[in-house]
């Protein structure tokens, strides 16, 4: 039988499917229960987690026998579930003559939620692998899918990359299962609605498309859904990997999707009429479509009051301009217009360039350098020595960098605050590319002074405005200005002014809350 | 899935970016050449003017929502005989963008890159408006969005900040013994308002809703009140002896606010940025206009007019550097606005007469 899946996949080697469960469609169960494990095992080359246990039902002479990947399954439920109950009590399934049925066991017998039949090689293969239970009976041609999963994984913990002061502190893990009850845990809609796909020719990984039915509107569902639908790919284990192939830009340096890991932030995303996705494996989500606003948002915006989340949220703004500009503008300045400067700075930082053998665009280029490899140090290093290397890198090579005369103390502070700008940037991404665009403002400072600045930012502006997530301008809502939309954009306005969901993504339910009659909510954010 | 169209508010920024343009510069040493103190009074006429013709465009454009001006002139006029009249259009819509490149050039040059070489500003700058123009409408409609509020913001602050050094007797006598000069000076202030004419060609980019008209309007007035504002405080600031020697008013101006004691004594580099993007948003505008103009023309479809973008550039980095002289450029700028002006003083107004004409028989 080998030989001839074998010689199968050898006569079609233009196939890209090959090698993959989808060429085993054509191979059906046989009614002897050996031939089929056998086949079974030659398909997953034998693995040695991969479990079988063949047993008789009831009193009877009829074999059974069940596969699955102990790895994968409770294996207790498959012993107190499946095995036990076969063996000790299937004379309740035996129909008049004596014989098993199929349908009795699984209708009867079997209790555990999610049973399906099956006749097919490349669902079973499929099956065993996502973590079903097999069972298949002698003198059948059908077999049985059973679903008693149980992944080990870690627990529900604090996020990581996007702490909040306020509000919830849970954070998506790597178990899919577990994140879907994160977020229904949020929503009790039953327009809720999860989507499962099955992702890669190979990994053949679970993917699931969330929205709220009746918010969300069609035609980005659908949008989203056939781009989705239309990804042929070996293997993928995060969404952002998904979300590179179906965006229209991938190339493009500024985030296209917001990835998360904050089950409130997708619960808030789908309320206003986006859709999420959500990969089996992969501790976050990404919610589409997405806005350069819309990623300089942060939860503790809505935890705070209206005035002082706008101000923060303007802060973050700034510091994303700081992020980008503050080294260009610090080498213009000096380089070709120092009369801007009153004479005490001017003459306070030529002071302190003297003994600098480098030019100031040098310098922070040197200094820009080393700020990288210190974080990318920080990040691959276990947490432990990253903060030691924070402490040496930040305060013992600066310091000494300053005293030894090659980069100047002003320097150390322009770049200290460039770097604490870009981490003030809510999205991870977005910071990362204000990182990377800061240097093409520096030599374009260097050769053109402010009017190279002033190019560079309109380029950046053109680029910006020339981004598009499904069919969504990047910098909506601020351009086209959309006044409503703006409410929640460079500023947070209180939650009894946005009672509306955002225009721009065009949602079939339009109203969030109805603000009450008269005046403002009585604890009006 | 979300179909883009310009926005009504849209209308108003790109209309006063189209207006704005390298003029902000120099319009008042103009105005005051012509027609000394009362420089003003002839720009805010002309402007007022301006508003007339530019709702003959208007008329134009909505009497054809689907077609842009290059179009609705092969329409109106057939083939042959459209192209024939389009071409000074088009023709102007690039000497204006590579003469305004190069006045900018020389303006930067001596106000803040004395040592950087004109065709390498002209070239940066270049550069950057062909990819915006390459981008489309809507990226342009997006960028006019972002700068208007901060030349807004600027020039108001600017004009603000002059006012303590304004001397109001500057300004007079108003209208004594100078009626034929603020006469004479009428027409040369329209030719500063020139650029209302991109009704035509984003017009079929609106959303068809009421009320666009109020918004263009918004754009037409904008333009009129800045400069009359700018050359009101310029008078006051420099008096007329010392504006007619100042070829760019508006930098001296920002040059001349000062801001002792604090961490920026002179603001006249990022007041330049806020120029830069003003003259960036014009020199946009102008290009896309002429890759419309040429791309009909030319009959190339709509599909493939961006790449007209790059050819165009080239044009105009040309133009601009073929003059040595740099004040030879100005006077070449002024014939050119001077020129289009009255060609299309000739040709347009019939033009509409012609479309409401040829509507009327239709409807009957």
């Amino acid at each position: 039988m080998l030989s001839l899946l074998k010689k199968l996949a050898s006569g079609k080697k233009d196939r890209i499917y090959e090698g993959t469960t989808e060429h085993l469609k054509q191979f059906r169960l046989s009614p002897n229960i050996g031939d089929n494990t056998t086949r079974l095992l030659d398909i997953m080359n034998n693995s040695f987690d991969i479990k079988t246990r063949a047993f008789k039902i009831g009193r009877t002479n009829t074999r059974a026998a069940v596969i699955y990947i102990s790895e994968l399954v409770d294996e207790i439920t498959v012993n107190n579930n499946i095995i036990k109950s076969l063996i000790l009590e299937s004379t309740f399934v035996m129909d008049k003559n004596g014989k098993v049925d199929l349908d009795l066991i699984k209708d009867s017998m079997l209790s555990l939620a999610d049973v399906e039949e099956t006749e097919t090689f490349d669902e079973i293969v499929l099956g065993i692998m996502s973590g079903d239970t097999f069972l298949c009976i002698q003198g059948f041609t059908k077999g049985l899918l059973i679903s008693a999963r149980k992944y080990k994984g870690r627990t529900v913990g604090q996020p990581n990359l996007e702490p909040s002061v306020k509000g919830p502190q849970e954070a998506f893990v790597e178990m899919l299962s577990v994140n879907i009850g994160l977020i229904r845990r949020r929503i009790r809609d039953p327009n809720l609605t999860f989507e499962i796909h099955k992702l890669g020719r190979r990994a053949k990984a679970d993917i699931v498309l969330m929205y709220i039915k009746g918010i969300a509107h069609k035609d980005l569902i659908d949008d989203i859904r056939n781009k989705l639908l239309a990804i042929d790919i070996d293997k993928v284990t995060t969404a952002v990997e998904v979300s590179k192939l179906m965006l229209d830009r991938p190339h493009s340096i500024f985030p296209l999707v917001q990835v998360t890991e904050r089950p409130d932030k997708v619960v808030a995303a789908m309320n206003e009429g986006r859709v999420a996705m959500i990969i089996e494996g992969a501790p976050d989500a990404i919610t589409l479509p997405v806005t350069l606003p819309i990623l300089m948002q942060s939860s503790d915006d809505y935890f705070e009051n209206w005035m002082a989340a706008t101000v923060i949220r303007m802060t973050r703004y700034v510091c994303f301009l700081i992020s980008v500009l503050f080294p260009a503008i610090y080498i213009s300045t000096t380089s070709y217009h120092p009369g801007m400067l009153p004479t005490r700075l001017v003459l306070s930082i030529t002071a302190s360039r003297t003994g600098v053998p480098f030019p100031a665009v040098l310098e922070a280029l040197l200094m820009e350098f080393t700020l990288e490899i210190l974080q990318e140090a920080g990040i691959r290093l276990p947490r432990v020595v990253g903060q030691t290397v924070s402490i040496v890198g930040g305060l013992v090579i600066g310091q000494a960098a300053v005293q030894a005369g090659v980069v100047s103390p002003i320097m150390v502070i322009v770049i200290s605050i460039t770097a604490l700008s870009s981490f003030a940037i809510p999205d991870y991404s977005l910071s990362m590319a204000s990182r990377i665009i800061r240097i093409p403002f520096i030599l374009l400072a260097v050769t053109f002074g402010s009017f190279g600045i002033a190019m560079g930012m309109l380029f950046l502006l053109a680029y910006l405005s020339s981004l598009r997530c499904f069919g969504l301008s990047y910098l909506t809502p601020l351009t086209p200005f959309r006044p409503r939309d703006s409410r929640d954009s460079l500023i947070r306005a209180p939650l009894w002014t946005m009672h509306k969901r955002p225009e721009f993504l065009h949602p079939e339910d339009t109203i969030k809350h109805v603000p009450p009659a008269g005046r403002n909510e009585p604890n009006d954010n | 899935m979300i179909t883009e169209r310009l926005s009504k508010v849209q209308v108003m920024t790109i209309t006063v970016g189209a207006i704005f343009g390298v003029d902000i510069l120099m319009v008042q040493h103009y105005m005051v050449k012509l027609a000394r103190q009362d420089g003003w009074i002839s720009l805010a006429i002309g402007g007022l003017l301006s508003i007339g013709f530019a709702f003959v465009y208007y008329l134009l454009a909505i009497l054809h929502p689907d077609l842009d001006l290059p179009e609705i002139m092969l329409k109106l006029c057939g083939p042959f005989l459209g192209r024939l009249l389009l071409f000074p259009i088009a023709l102007y819509a690039v000497l204006y963008a590579g003469l305004s490149a190069r006045i900018f050039a020389q303006a930067l040059k001596m106000f803040l890159l004395d040592r950087t070489p004109i065709y390498a500003i002209i070239g940066l700058m270049l550069v950057v408006v062909a990819y915006s123009v390459y981008k489309g409408i809507y990226v342009i409609g997006s960028i006019s969005d972002v700068i208007f509020p901060i030349c807004v913001f600027t020039i108001v602050s600017m004009l603000l900040m002059s006012f303590q050094q304004m001397d109001l007797d500057r300004l007079h006598p108003v209208l004594f013994e100078n009626t034929d000069n603020v006469v004479r000076g009428i027409f040369p202030g329209l030719r500063h308002f020139l650029g209302f004419e991109i009704i035509a060609y984003v017009y079929c980019h609106t959303y068809r809703a009421k009320g666009t008209y109020k918004w263009f309007s918004a754009g037409l007035l904008i333009p009129i009140i800045f400069y009359v504002m700018l050359t009101v405080v310029s008078i006051g600031v420099f008096s007329v002896g010392s504006l007619k020697g100042l070829i760019f008013p508006t930098l001296t101006l920002s040059k001349s606010i000062e801001f002792p004691a604090t961490f920026l004594e002179r603001l006249e580099s990022f007041t330049a940025v806020v120029w830069i993007a003003l003259v960036f948003e014009s020199l946009i505008l102008f290009f896309y206009m002429s890759v419309r103009d040429f791309s009909v023309l030319l009959g190339i479809s709509r599909r493939y007019d961006k790449y007209m973008t790059f050819a165009l550039i080239a044009a105009a980095y040309i133009v601009s550097l073929l003059e040595p002289h740099g004040i030879q450029v100005l006077d070449y700028f002024l014939t050119l606005l001077s020129a289009y002006t009255l060609y299309t003083l000739i040709i347009i107004p019939p033009l509409t007469g012609y479309a409401l004409l040829k509507r009327r028989r239709s409807k009957q």
